[in-house]
């Protein structure tokens, strides 16, 4: 292990255990107890920056002596990576929690007023709790078995799906979250220990809230990574550690109803203390389902079981039994007052809600927890998104109608004129639903679901526009979220209901129309070694707009396994999202010849004129670890212009050479590429693909055998061994051909030369005053005295090339946009709300 | 006007039958949705819904153009292999999982999958290597 990591999480939890004992003789109102315990807390804290910041140093000086270093990082990762790295693992995520909880306890030790001693007692536990799971499971280990003073050179790397923007900012937003849900949780503790019942719901009202935020952030920003990274089109599976988020903050979002309940009618009491207390018991029972390992078969995201299973067990049973023991022991004293408001009212339909909020999260809990209920009576079993969306569908409609009818009742009744209102609302909800029909909407179900969020929509608008204009905005904060939540459900039934989709296979160069867009894939992108390939894809949409996508796919070079990332455009109304499917390489046209191109000496080629200008040196260092040599190549040709191409010789580090080829302007198909260069000759030697000719016949010869080819008679004469000298290494000799052409014979001798290893290299030879036909020799069977002789004529019509083809599934996302304004919008009345209740809490006496 | 009591109870009573109503609702729909686990030797003896885990046979990923399908060998920890067809999208990750699960039927000599569950190495901690063969002294 790294002694000062490993030591700096001991003394963190003994400095953890010290304050917590010395809050808990501060009870008895030792005031010199409470100052040793205060002091205690800022040395934890400092110990737990220290912890992650020296956890973070490794990570960036890739000390892969540590365990947790080799296996979430590697050399190549950019920083912000290397910086997210750091949550990247088990080890890591529980550090940031804890980072984050001994931060917000700060704040909490200060404005805890009369509730510090017992508050801070009850969040040191939780703390600690985490804390000793570091202990049990230490990011600064080391490699086993390795002997001292070696090291890995390099990591297994980051997961290059989480190597995206989104994901270094989601964790630490979640955690914030985690951490601060623990705060209600020592609140209601403090309060029924101390049976001061009301003032801890004013004191934990912003906490609470930032939970709320922070925690419904993170979601919407994972389920837009998932969305933008994965391809699979979603934002949202039902996956566990999802539905292990989504949970709390149900809780989170009744137990803020319920405070606002409570600070309006002084009731509630017993419900908001046990939904502060289940809104943290989630928290830790969700750790338990997704870190321990009992969901790993069930779960996309597999956190591997570490050996903390029974550590996680201890943590749950232990504030299980602290919290519903305190409960129990204090529930009779707990003072309730029956109601009279009749159902019209508030605050009914915030009891209601609060109600559809706790169903809401009863019904994911169980889902998520069916693998171990279906153990209980057989073979473990697990739920999918039908369950989910089937019961949930209900009840999102039910919620939607009383999201709705709430701006039209006071706490204790209907509002004056709220019949007006409620008319014309309902007017407008008619009138939209009707032109969602006339769009295309059908179906009974979405019709009433689609009614439902449009009434809540448009009751919730007018009394957001009625608070601005009264100049309440500073309230107008609840509202305003009720509007985002309105339009994330209705981007809910858009997105899963509404949107088209469709796979096709796209031939490059071809257009093809799909969902009435024009597509066409014009080829693979990839302007380094390094970068992944991205398949470029043109598109015309029906309003005759032009732009490219670029999904990608590449090869993982850690797993050598094939990564897909989708690409999205977005509109106002809809987003346009392809994912790659296949990619099927095509083959290049055939070469129509070969030539030695000599510096400023033009070379005919056809009915073209080839020249090589020069080398060009400038992109030299184009590809990181290689160099690039340019070659400018003129080419003319008849009644054309003059075009200029610059094809690429890339010498790799590791000894290989890779031809970049160019296309010819003009010529579809047609593409020049070099196979070699001599800088010092000046000589380019150089391969023309799909101008036309190429390998008119090949033919097996031996010795005196010939071939016949249009007039020519080809006969193979014997091998000329002049230059062949196998002792200095040359296997290089010519082969003789005598050809017969109108009673004129000519001899003519291509060359063939082996070198040691690597290709054959053959030098054609051309027919005189044949047209260009030309002899070049394939293979040599020098046992059997036979070669293969290729005849190639330029005359011939240019081969086919292949083109290449992608499979991309297309879909369309309707409204997706809603999901995300009105994620921003619940934020920013949460915001507003954070603002508006933080004054509340300077009500309450200090302690002591 | 009723009596605002009265009233109230018979709101009640309508609410918790609803609320009753609802949950049964639920429950009944969470046992019908409950897919079992089982091997693939099991998935291809019964024809009701099931999950299976398994892992990808290598290089057998292959998309059928004619049906919009993506064709794919499963093989579980017993060497038994099982073809595979999944309509949806392709996810991202899916070469690249350790580990398939494939929620659907066995039918007609294939296993038609209406989801499919891709572990991404979220972590790598799945693929550990000795970590001593990437050693070299420092």
């Amino acid at each position: 292990m790294y002694t000062p990591g490993t030591l700096l999480v001991w003394v963190a939890f003994v400095l953890g255990a010290v304050s917590t004992i010395a809050y808990a003789l501060a009870i008895r109102g030792s005031a010199g107890a409470r100052s040793i315990a205060r002091q205690a807390y800022l040395l934890m804290t400092g110990a737990i920056v220290l912890v992650s910041g020296l956890l973070m140093y490794l990570l960036v000086t890739h000390d892969y002596r540590l365990h947790y270093v080799w296996a979430y990082s590697d050399n190549l990762l950019e920083l912000k990576y290397l910086v997210s790295s750091f949550w990247g693992g088990q080890e890591g995520s529980f550090l940031l929690w804890i980072f984050w909880g001994v931060l917000l306890g700060l704040p909490l030790m200060r404005f805890a007023r009369a509730y510090e001693t017992r508050v801070m007692l009850f969040y040191n536990l939780t703390l600690l709790s985490l804390i000793m799971l570091l202990l049990k499971q230490d990011p600064f280990r080391f490699h086993e078995g390795l002997a001292t003073g070696m090291a890995p050179l390099d990591g297994q790397g980051l997961n290059p799906l989480l190597q995206n923007p989104w994901m270094v900012i989601h964790p630490p937003i979640m955690f914030i979250g985690y951490a601060s849900l623990a705060i209600p949780f020592a609140f209601a503790l403090a309060a029924l220990w101390m049976r001061r019942w009301d003032e801890w719901t004013k004191a934990s009202m912003p906490w609470v809230l930032l939970s709320l935020g922070t925690l419904g952030l993170a979601i919407m920003l994972g389920g837009y990574w998932a969305y933008e990274t994965l391809g699979w089109g979603g934002y949202w599976g039902w996956d566990p550690v999802e539905n292990a988020s989504l949970v709390p903050w149900l809780a989170t979002a009744a137990l803020t109803h319920g405070i606002l309940l409570q600070r309006g009618r002084k009731r509630f009491r017993r419900t908001n203390l046990v939904l502060a207390v289940f809104a943290y018991l989630l928290v830790v029972y969700a750790t338990f389902l997704t870190r321990s390992g009992v969901l790993g078969d069930f779960s996309v995201h597999s956190f591997v079981d570490l050996g903390i299973t029974g550590w996680l067990v201890f943590n749950m049973v232990f504030f299980i039994a602290v919290s519903i023991g305190l409960l129990a022991l204090r529930w009779r004293e707990i003072p309730t007052e029956v109601g009279t408001e009749p159902f019209l009212s508030r605050t009914i339909f915030f009891v209601l809600g609060i109600l559809m909020l706790v169903l809401t999260g009863l019904i994911v809990g169980l889902g998520t927890s069916a693998p171990l209920l279906s153990r209980l009576w057989g073979e473990p079993a697990q739920v999918g998104p039908d369950f989910y969306n089937g019961v949930g569908y209900w009840l999102a409609v039910a919620f939607a109608l009383f999201l709705g009818a709430t701006p039209f009742l006071g706490w204790s009744r209907a509002d004056d004129g709220a019949g007006r209102r409620f008319s014309i609302v309902l007017a407008v909800t008619v009138v939209l639903l009707v032109a969602a029909h006339l769009v295309g909407l059908t179906g009974v179900k979405a019709h009433l679901y689609v009614g439902a969020v449009t009434f809540s929509l448009a009751a919730n608008c007018w009394a957001l526009l009625g608070k601005l204009r009264q100049g309440q905005w500073r309230a107008a904060g609840g509202v305003l979220a009720h509007v985002g939540v309105g339009l994330m459900m209705l981007a809910f039934l858009t997105t899963g209901w509404l949107g088209r989709e469709q796979k096709v296979r796209l031939v490059q160069g071809e257009a093809t129309e799909v969902l009435g867009y024009s597509m066409t894939f014009t080829g693979v992108e990839k302007p380094t070694p390094l970068a992944r390939d991205a398949m470029v894809v043109e598109v015309t949409d029906p309003r005759g707009r032009n732009f490219v996508l670029k999904p990608r796919m590449w090869i993982n070079q850690k797993t050598d396994q094939l990564v897909a990332n989708p690409d999205i455009r977005s509109f106002l109304t809809s987003d346009l999202y392809v994912a790659p499917v296949e990619f099927t390489p095509g083959e290049e046209a055939p070469p129509s010849g070969r030539l030695m191109l000599a510096k400023d000496r033009p070379t005919a080629f056809k009915d073209w004129t080839l020249t090589f200008r020069r080398f060009d040196m400038a992109r030299q260092n184009a590809v990181p670890g290689a160099l690039t040599v340019g070659m400018v190549v003129e080419l003319q040709r008849a009644g054309v212009a003059p075009v200029t191409i610059e094809p690429s010789l890339i010498s790799m580090s590791d000894g290989t050479v890779q031809a970049v080829p160019v296309e010819i302007p003009g010529v579809p198909g047609g593409k020049l590429r070099a196979t070699g260069m001599s800088v010092d000759q000046g000589l380019i030697r150089i391969e023309l693909l799909g101008l036309g000719g190429g390998v008119a016949r090949t033919a097996v010869l031996r010795k005196g055998e010939s071939l016949r080819y249009e007039e020519l008679r080809i006969r193979f004469d014997d091998f000329d061994l002049s230059e062949f000298d196998p002792d200095a290494g040359q296997i290089n000799f010519g082969v003789v051909f005598s050809v017969e052409r109108g009673g004129e014979t000519v001899e003519v001798v291509p060359r063939f030369r082996s070198g040691m290893g690597g290709d054959a290299e053959v030098t054609p030879a051309t027919v005189p005053g044949a047209g260009g036909v030309t002899l070049a020799i394939g293979r040599v069977d020098a046992e059997g005295g036979a070669i293969e002789l290729q005849v190639i004529d330029p005359t011939i019509a240019a081969g086919e090339a292949d083109p290449a083809s992608l499979v991309i599934d297309i879909s369309t996302k309707p409204l997706i946009s809603l999901v995300w304004i009105g994620t921003l919008l619940v934020m920013a009345g949460v915001g507003m709300a954070i603002a508006l209740r933080r004054r509340d809490v300077a009500s309450i006496p200090v302690e002591g | 006007m009723t009596d605002p009591r009265r009233q109230r109870r018979i709101w009640y009573a309508v609410g918790g039958v609803l609320i009753v109503a609802f949950l049964a609702f639920g429950a009944t729909s969470f046992k019908s949705n409950l897919t079992p686990y089982v091997s693939i030797e099991e998935a291809m003896r019964r024809p009701a819904k099931v999950q299976v885990k398994g892992s990808l046979v290598p290089h057998s990923t292959e998309y059928v153009e004619a049906s919009q399908v993506l064709r794919f060998g499963l093989t579980d920890d017993r060497g038994n292999t099982m073809p595979v067809l999944y309509a949806g999208t392709k996810p991202g990750n899916f070469e690249e999982a350790t580990e398939i699960v494939a929620v659907g039927s066995y039918r007609e000599g294939a296993f038609h999958a209406d989801q499919l569950l891709v572990k991404c190495p979220s972590k790598y901690q799945g693929l550990d290597e000795d970590p001593s063969r990437h050693s070299a002294e420092t």
